[in-house]
């Protein structure tokens, strides 16, 4: 297997809402898997609802900096009319609203080679501006060189890990979409994302150039 | 059949699974049920049966939905709805609330449906667990779960139609009816805090723990607590007492909470320290406010130490009895409006262990000062040797260098508190130095027998600065408490009886 790691650092304030709070809006920890793919897929020119990438890689996170929080109240435009006419009202609604401050995370991704070095391409040279969270909060992307991968010797990590485990924030997070006919549903998976300590887990880690990292 | 429900690591929903299992085992009705760290297990093969035990618990404890009000003309006793509790009501009939909601208005009928579909498998996944599902019993609505409404632009996925413009699938209907059973049953739950301010807004308050064990064993220790037949607040003021208290905001009534749990509980090993917090508006758009609070071991561990050996009750003892006394020369009248704010500033900054800003909220102010009976002073000084000197390694002598400095402040703020604001502005260990120098020149003005200052203080403090120049703002913060403690006491009117 292949695979590298890509820093996400995101230029001021984004916010990953979690898709059941509308009479609020709270944010993930940390990007949904689903929403790495959305970048990715950016990058590489997909189109709307081309969900290959989700066969295509498995992923890892972990976070760089200490997530810092706040909160705003935020004025959302509620959805008026069929999108077939052009609309120059809209009315609105004040929210609470959940935003992180200048977060940044490795990405780790891998797959097959060709995949990869596409992927890897492509975070290089996008197709169109990346963008993550809002379609306004743009970001800084750093890729690293790919490198073949293995399973780790050592199960000693510092990543997000699949499961619950102690000391970390736990968050079931959106990991794929599932097409039937025009409606989508989601899979989520639970993870743990560590504050400050080492996982010495029974779980399968990968090695990426020294670093020791769970695929989702 | 089997009912299985993971935790969901979502506070409104673990809370509920919580709850589902605690009315089911209070029944005392036959059935297998199970909670472990991790799942919730329902197994029977009496499935009527089981509905006949969801309809009795709804309807047996449709009183912590409401509460009873005596119309004081006509003595006619009239339901009104707890105003946090988000399920539609209609029009009352013959004073009783009207729920628009099955579960609630018809229990038998609406239980049977919601298990007939929980049987059949089916392809739908559910957008709040997760799992496939048949069919929903009801869309996903604020009523079974808090955070959401119903506003379109957040609650779909965008999609191409016929290659044109874009389609808009919402997912509301992706619920499956074992969540919306679960959640909207949480409204029974006798174990959320609450505080209501009329007009305004109530305030929920759900533990959080990332297992049902534990979740199930706190609440269950601090369910005596609670009163829910009250409209404003839960909290009782005594164990024995039906009366509840009128604590000013949000931390207030959470550190209310926490004294009455460590002193009245004999808890065991389990304490919550994290808390959702959710503010519910009144008006017809319930846009929620929401955060988290997670108080750490050594806050706990203060309000712990103050009432184990000291019995002092932050809230009660001292936070409560903290006024804010407007300067008349006619008395002192008690500002009401600002003493709530500050009572719930303080315990604020308190819970989240902010002595900085608990010290500010000390200042005198435009008008007025804070003040308060000599028993709230002497547990003010223990909860700030508990709470930071402990921790400091400072000694009792420093700290009698620290109090005849802020005695020297007060003094000669007396007609000025410039010197007093500017010392609780400075922002270096240089400003803080210029200030010392500055007091220092006051010394000469003041007629020190009269005015009963010890001036080798000042000498002592500088030394004592000198040696800890790392923590010079918590010897500032200090600084700032005793001098406005000293101003209060000087000032007419300032020591309350
Ligand atoms: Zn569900």
């Amino acid at each position: 297997m292949f695979g590298f790691k890509f820093r996400i650092e995101v230029l001021y304030f984004t916010t990953f809402r979690k898709s059941t709070s509308t009479s609020l809006i709270s944010s993930y920890t940390i990007p949904p898997f689903t929403t790495i793919r959305g970048v990715i897929s950016n990058a590489l020119g997909l189109r709307r609802d081309d969900l290959r990438v989700q066969e295509w890689i498995k992923i890892g996170i972990k976070p760089q900096n200490c997530i810092n929080r706040s909160t705003e109240m935020a004025k959302v435009l509620k959805l008026k009319g069929t999108g077939k006419k052009y609309q120059k009202t809209f009315s609105s609604s004040p929210m609470f609203k959940e935003f992180l401050v200048n977060p940044v995370y490795d990405i780790y991704v891998a797959g097959d080679q060709e995949k990869i070095q596409n992927i890897y391409h492509a975070l290089k040279n996008p197709k169109r501006p990346l963008y993550i969270g809002g379609s306004d909060e743009l970001v800084d992307i750093n890729t690293f060189e790919p490198v073949e991968i293995g399973k780790a010797t050592s199960k000693e990590t510092f990543c997000v890990m699949d499961g619950i485990h102690e000391n970390c924030i736990i968050e079931k997070i959106p990991y794929k979409f599932i097409q039937a006919g025009r409606n989508f549903s989601l899979e989520y998976r639970t993870v743990s994302i560590p504050k400050d300590e080492n996982f010495n887990g029974e779980a399968e880690i990968f090695n990426f150039n020294g670093e020791n990292i769970f695929l989702f | 059949m089997e009912i299985k429900i993971p935790i969901y690591n979502d506070i409104w929903m673990d809370n509920a699974v919580e709850n589902l299992y605690r009315l089911i085992n209070d029944s005392e009705e036959e059935i297998d049920i199970n909670l472990d760290k991790t799942e919730l297990t329902v197994n029977t093969n009496d499935k009527d049966g089981l509905r006949g035990i969801l309809s009795s618990i709804i309807q047996n404890n449709r009183n912590t939905l409401i509460v009873k009000h005596k119309d004081k003309k006509t003595g006619e006793i009239k339901e009104i709805k707890k105003d946090f509790v988000l399920i539609q009501e209609g029009k009352k009939i013959d004073g009783i609330v009207a729920f628009k909601e099955n579960i609630y208005s018809e229990p038998n009928k609406s239980t049977s449906e919601i298990l007939d579909l929980i049987e059949k498998n089916g392809e739908r996944t559910c957008v709040v667990c997760g799992n496939t599902f048949f069919k929903p019993y009801k869309k996903l609505q604020q009523a079974s779960y808090p955070f959401v409404t119903k506003i379109k632009s957040l609650s779909g996925v965008r999609t191409y139609k016929d290659g044109n413009f874009y389609s808009f699938r919402e997912y509301y209907d992706n619920f499956c009816p074992i969540c919306y059973m679960v959640g909207i049953l949480e409204w029974l739950d006798s174990r959320i805090i609450y505080r209501t301010f009329p007009g305004d807004k109530s305030i929920l308050f759900l533990p959080y723990f990332d297992n049902f064990e534990d979740l199930v064993e706190f609440k269950e220790e601090y369910g005596p607590l609670l009163n829910k037949s009250e409209r404003y607040s839960n909290i009782r003021v005594n164990l024995d007492e039906d009366k509840t208290e009128g604590t000013p905001g949000k931390f207030s009534t959470l550190l209310c909470f926490y004294e009455k749990f460590l002193l009245d509980i004999d808890y065991e090993n389990v304490i919550g320290r994290n808390w959702a917090i959710m503010e519910v508006p009144f008006g017809s758009v319930k846009n929620i406010k929401f955060r988290m609070l997670n108080l750490t071991d050594s806050i706990l561990g203060v309000m712990k130490e103050l009432i184990g050996e000291n019995e002092i009750r932050v809230y009660t003892n001292l936070i409560k009895e903290t006024y804010f006394f407007i300067d008349n020369p006619k008395g002192a009248p008690v500002d009401w409006d600002l003493t709530r704010k500050i009572r719930e500033k303080l315990s604020e900054s308190f819970l989240i262990d902010d002595f900085r800003s608990f010290s500010r909220m000390l200042l005198p102010r435009k008008g007025g000062k804070v003040g308060y009976s000599s028993e709230t002073r002497r547990n003010l000084e223990s909860l700030i040797y508990i709470w930071r000197l402990k921790k400091m390694g400072i000694s009792k002598e420093s700290l009698g260098s620290i109090k005849g400095v802020g005695n020297i402040v007060a003094k000669v703020s007396k007609n000025n508190l410039s010197l007093l604001y500017k010392l609780d502005k400075t922002r270096s260990i240089e400003d803080f130095w210029s200030v010392l120098r500055e007091i220092s020149r006051k010394l000469i003005g003041i007629d020190i027998k009269k005015a009963k200052v010890r001036p080798t203080s000042l000498d002592e403090l500088i030394q004592l600065l000198k040696d800890n120049e790392a923590q010079w703002t918590e010897i500032r913060d200090l600084l700032v408490v005793y001098s406005s403690m000293y101003y209060a006491i000087g000032s007419r009117g300032g020591e309350k009886k």
